[in-house]
């Protein structure tokens, strides 16, 4: 894992990643079936064990590194503790009484400061390319091409929220009878950007330019899968289906694109659309 | 009768909902300041960068608190 990211053994890295790759993603998906089989704590004890270990790893593997300004491993590490964080403060953050869904308030707006901070710092230096616009998009800003694009991906990410809204439940739920529960603001605010455009945003903008420098198309594909693993352990495999379609769509949207916009419209109408017919996002 | 037990002893103040899972993000933030602390103090020519990192690691976590503790002293006040 401290294997210098200088030219020196340049073909030691991909299988080292692979298998590192896979004894992450093997952590992670044993620490969230012990948050759902054995209990919150547990869970969020195993994220947060996970969390202080990766961000011990980063500081080692800085300090092995031979060029430390310009390596990638202890960059990689750092942007890994991301995901364990995220579920630990997903798990532990306190659901109060004075709305509902404000849990997802709670975890969501330290992770979006953090990732923003990140952002801002040298740590990302390497992959400036890589990283995604928020608007402007790769084949020319602000044409229609580009903002044709980025409107199908909101509405495909729509869609898929419908499907897996209807895969959930087998039948429409009456809208009117969920805003009697909710302030409709309230609710429309927390769903479309607290639980759908900040968790992207951290995703997208964060995690994937690094797995994508560090792997191409099947760094997409594994960022793509680690956001949609947050769902699969309360989703079920049913409703995972649509979950993973989307989130596959939306790396493969901002990788071929590069702009933000569409994705995070696009998973905050996944979000809306899922939370609206089905009973359980609101229990 | 075990105060400790029910709860109770934390009535007064609004907070008998308190969970030990609610403190595991500040146990990890303190795991992370004290870390920082130790570097700065041993120093060296990269503990700069090191603090650096933890630093970014904490901000986080320290939002979180800071969350925690506005909710708490809302939930204080209201119940006040």
């Amino acid at each position: 894992m401290f294997v210098s990211s200088t030219v020196s053994r340049p073909r030691r890295l991909p299988s080292l990643l692979v298998t590192s790759v896979i004894a992450y993603v093997a952590a992670i998906a044993t620490a969230q079936t012990v948050a759902v089989t054995v209990g919150p704590l547990q869970g969020a004890s195993c994220f947060a064990l996970m969390f202080v270990a990766l961000v011990n790893l980063t500081i080692l593997a800085y300090l092995r590194e031979a060029d430390a300004a310009a390596g990638h491993v202890w960059r990689l590490l750092a942007v890994a503790a991301i995901p364990p964080l995220e579920r630990l403060l997903m798990l532990c953050m306190p659901p109060l009484h004075w709305g509902q869904l404000e849990e997802y308030v709670f975890w969501s707006v330290p992770l979006v400061l953090g990732a923003m901070v990140l952002l801002r710092t040298p740590l990302l230096s390497q992959w400036r390319d890589l990283q995604p616009r928020l608007v402007h998009t790769r084949k020319g800003g602000y044409g229609l091409s580009g903002l044709t694009g980025q409107l199908l991906v909101a509405v495909a990410g729509g869609g898929l929220g419908l499907g897996a809204g209807l895969l959930a439940e087998g039948q429409l739920r009456p809208v009117g009878d969920l805003l009697q529960a909710s302030e409709p603001a309230w609710f429309g605010i927390i769903v479309f950007v607290f639980a759908g455009c900040s968790q992207e945003l951290v995703y997208r903008a964060v995690i994937q330019p690094a797995a994508t420098a560090a792997g191409g198309w099947a760094g997409v594909v594994a960022s793509s899968m680690l956001m949609a693993s947050a769902w699969l352990a309360w989703v079920g495999v049913v409703v995972a289906v649509p979950v993973v379609a989307a989130s596959l769509v939306f790396g493969w949207a901002v990788r071929r694109g590069n702009a933000l916009i569409g994705v995070l419209a696009g998973r905050g109408l996944f979000s809306l659309a899922l939370a609206l017919l089905w009973h359980r996002v609101l229990l | 009768m075990n105060i400790l037990a029910d709860g109770s002893f934390a009535a007064p103040l609004g907070v008998r909902n308190l969970d030990q899972i609610y403190f595991l993000p500040l146990v990890v933030l303190l795991v992370l300041l004290l870390e920082r602390e130790m570097i700065r103090a041993a120093g060296g020519p990269r503990a700069r960068a090191v603090i650096r990192i933890l630093d970014m690691a904490a901000f986080p976590l320290l939002i979180a608190f800071l969350i925690m503790v506005a909710l708490r002293l809302n939930q204080v006040l209201t119940h006040s």
